[in-house]
């Protein structure tokens, strides 16, 4: 149907890429937005990346390891993620199912998420950031 | 407006705005010839017809189309199931030809998962329903998570298959979800829901979840036939 073809904008702002997700997520169109910001990330000018979730009602475990794994690939092409704007009944949600999202950089909203990144260093730089072996085939069990 | 018309609006004002819903349940009782202060249970299908051309104009999106009108099938069934048997024969099914493949029946919601949009679809009206039984915001959340690692399970294991909510009501109300298929089963769902063994796509961390998110968990599966879950979530 029309899904199919949906896709989440990814704005550039100020050095930063901000997507904000505004609509049901599909697997596809997750799927796809991973792609879309491996794309965007390779373009090389961006610092960081925030991913708004606000208008997300429904975590569900496979959307959930695809938004923690579109964090570990960013970061992994140089680009921290912050997450931000999470539902208080969706991160209860996950908190009972047992799933998180661990790794991955998290803030209250769009806001405090912006000034997040500009706290931190840029990647590479700091020795705080562990990559790839800790989570092989992640740490939600 | 009495307390079976006001049902109808609450289902409209959900996906539409206020003065819309209105407007569009007025017009919609005067074609079917009903008065809002006094719909009867057997006026309530042919109420939810007329509203049909109005919701196809209003609601773009297919989704949320068919999930009202879903939602107002389920509306009617209830009320007719409780009516005479003449109300019964009023709504046979050419009453309810909105191409939705969503079925509303007595006992529930039908959601037939064949494609991948029938796992938002399916996860969609279980947090209406949800909803509906008056569940708290993260109750209506869980219950919609649950629903949807249900569907995902059906659409990547199993191909197609079928999920059916519907509310219980009695001693504790509450809500029950019924996911089935015929796909190749699981072959060790202790092994699974004790966390010890992870999929591909993390199935395992998909029923382990639902079942902590619910209040009743039965999982029924052989190897070859199929799987049935049923869940159940009763109002706090």
């Amino acid at each position: 149907m029309m899904m199919e073809t949906q896709r989440i904008p990814i704005v550039r702002l100020q050095g930063k890429l901000i997507v904000s997700i505004q609509t049901a997520l599909s697997d596809t169109v997750v799927d796809r937005l991973q792609q879309d910001v491996a794309t965007a990330c390779e373009r090389g000018d961006a610092r960081g990346l925030v991913v708004d979730v606000s208008g997300v009602d429904i975590l569900d475990s496979y959307i959930t390891r695809s938004l923690r794994d579109l964090a570990v690939m960013a970061r992994l092409m140089g680009v921290e993620t912050v997450v931000c704007g999470l539902r208080p009944a969706v991160a209860m949600t996950l908190v009972e199912m047992g799933m998180e999202l661990p790794g991955v950089r998290t803030a209250l909203n769009l806001d405090r998420a912006l000034s997040l990144l500009d706290s931190l260093q840029p990647v590479g730089s700091s020795g705080d950031l562990v990559l790839g072996d800790d989570d092989e085939e992640d740490g939600e069990a | 407006m009495n307390e079976i018309a006001g049902e109808v609006l609450a289902i409209l004002r959900r996906y539409l705005s206020d003065p819309t819903s209105r407007s569009l349940l007025s017009s919609a009782a005067r074609r079917a010839s009903v008065r809002l202060e006094t719909v009867s249970r057997a006026d309530v299908s042919a109420l939810v017809r007329e509203l049909g051309p109005g919701l196809n104009i209003f609601l773009q999106e297919p989704e949320k189309l068919q999930n009202c009108k879903s939602l107002l099938a389920l509306v009617a069934t209830e009320h007719s199931s409780q009516a005479s048997s003449m109300s019964m024969s009023s709504m046979s099914t050419s009453s309810y030809e909105y191409h939705a493949p969503v079925e509303s029946r007595a006992d529930g919601i039908s959601v037939p998962i064949r494609a991948e949009h029938d796992v938002v679809r399916a996860r969609t009206l279980g947090k209406d329903m949800a909803k509906q039984l008056g569940f708290s915001d993260v109750v209506q959340t869980k219950v919609a998570t649950a629903v949807s690692e249900l569907a995902r399970n059906i659409f990547q294991y199993a191909g197609t298959g079928e999920v059916r909510i519907r509310r219980i009501d009695g001693k504790r109300r509450g809500i029950e979800i019924v996911a089935r298929d015929q796909g190749p089963g699981i072959s060790d769902p202790a092994l699974i829901l004790s966390g010890a063994y992870r999929s591909k796509w993390g199935m395992g961390a998909g029923l382990r979840g639902t079942k902590r998110l619910v209040d009743e968990f039965e999982l029924d599966t052989h190897p070859g036939l199929g799987t049935t879950v049923r869940i159940r979530k009763y109002a706090e």
